[in-house]
C-alpha cells in the first residue's frame, strides 16, 4: 500500500469486490426477509384458546356445557370455516376439582372437539417434546394449552376447564 | 513534484468519499422501498384485523384507523376497495395494490354488515 498512488491506494479493485460483497448481502437479506412470513400461528392459537375461554366460563353452568352442547352456537364460531378448511383445531374438557384443595376428582370429560382432528397428536408431540427438539416442529401447527378452575354458582361445584387450540394458518 | 502528489491524493480521496455516497445512497434507497412495501403492509393489516375478531366478545365494537392503507393505496394508484371481509368464509381481505391482496381467515361468524369502513375518518369499525 505504501508504495501505491492515491487513486490505487483508495480505488484498488479489491474496494469494488467489498462493496459489491456487501450490496449483495443487503439485497439478499432483504429478498429474505419480505419473503418470510410473519408466522401468527401461536398468537392465534391464544386468541382462540382466551377466547373460547371467555365464551364459556361467562355464566358458566356444567349442566348446560354437557347436555346436547353446540359450542359453535354458544361461541359464535363459524362451523364452516372450522370443520372444512383443516387450520384450525380446538377441543374443550371439564373436570370438577375439589373447591378447597383444587384436587381433581373423577374423570376428566370432553364437551367439545373439532376442526382438523389430527392436530391433536401434533399439538402432543410438541408439548412433550424436549426444549431443543422444538425447532424441528416448524411445520407444525401451533399449539396453546389453557387450564383455568371455574365455578359452577347453581351446583356450587368447581371444575377445571382444559383447552387445547391449535393453527397452521400460514398463508 | 510533492504538489502532485497531493492533487493526486485529494483526487483519490474525493473519488473514493463520491463513490461512497453513490453505493451507500443506493442501498438507502433500495432499503427506504423494500420496506415500504404494499405486501407487507396488506399481510399485516390482515392478519391484525384477523386476531382483533378472534379475540372479541360479543356485543363489542372496535375502531382501527387506517390512514396508512388509504396513503399507500392511493401512491399505488389503487383506487377498489381496501378493506374486503367475506362473511361465509370468515375471512378479510386487504388490497393496497390491484392483484390479489392478502386474505386471512377468523373463526368467528359475523354478521354481514359488521365491516363498516368510513372513508372519510379513515377507520374502519368492527360490530360483534
Amino acid at each position: 500500500m505504501r508504495g501505491k498512488k492515491a487513486g490505487e491506494r483508495y480505488l484498488s479493485p479489491w474496494m469494488f469486490i467489498n462493496w459489491f460483497i456487501i450490496g449483495i448481502v443487503i439485497v439478499i437479506g432483504v429478498i429474505i426477509f419480505l419473503n418470510a412470513k410473519g408466522d401468527m400461528r401461536g398468537v392465534e392459537s391464544e386468541v382462540i384458546a382466551k377466547s373460547l375461554f371467555d365464551c364459556l366460563s361467562t355464566d358458566f353452568s356444567y349442566n348446560e356445557l354437557t347436555n346436547n352442547f353446540d359450542i359453535y352456537n354458544k361461541c359464535n364460531l363459524n362451523r364452516k370455516i372450522i370443520e372444512e378448511r383443516g387450520i384450525f383445531y380446538f377441543s374443550v374438557y371439564l373436570q370438577e376439582i375439589d373447591g378447597a384443595s383444587f384436587r381433581r376428582i373423577g374423570d376428566e370429560k370432553l364437551i367439545a372437539e373439532g376442526g382438523a382432528i389430527a392436530f391433536r397428536e401434533d399439538c402432543k408431540i410438541q408439548i412433550w417434546a424436549e426444549e431443543e427438539k422444538k425447532g424441528q416442529f416448524a411445520s407444525l401447527p401451533k399449539c396453546t394449552y389453557l387450564f383455568e378452575n371455574v365455578f359452577d354458582k347453581q351446583i356450587k361445584k368447581n371444575y377445571e376447564i382444559s383447552i387445547v387450540t391449535a393453527s397452521n394458518q400460514d398463508d | 513534484m510533492k504538489s502532485k502528489k497531493g492533487v493526486n491524493l485529494l483526487t483519490g480521496t474525493v473519488m473514493f468519499l463520491i463513490l461512497n455516497v453513490i453505493f451507500f445512497g443506493i442501498m438507502f434507497f433500495f432499503l427506504a422501498r423494500a420496506g415500504t412495501g404494499a405486501e407487507i403492509t396488506e399481510e399485516q393489516y390482515a392478519k391484525q384485523i384477523a386476531l382483533i375478531i378472534d379475540g372479541l366478545r360479543e356485543d363489542t365494537e372496535v375502531v382501527i384507523y387506517i390512514d396508512e392503507l388509504y396513503r399507500l393505496a392511493k401512491k399505488n394508484n389503487y383506487a377498489g376497495d381496501i378493506i374486503i371481509p367475506n362473511y361465509e368464509n370468515s375471512s378479510v381481505t386487504v388490497k393496497l395494490v390491484s392483484g390479489e391482496g392478502h386474505t386471512y381467515h377468523y373463526i368467528n361468524k359475523l354478521d354481514p354488515g359488521s365491516f363498516l369502513l368510513d372513508n372519510n375518518k379513515k377507520e374502519l369499525t368492527i360490530r360483534i
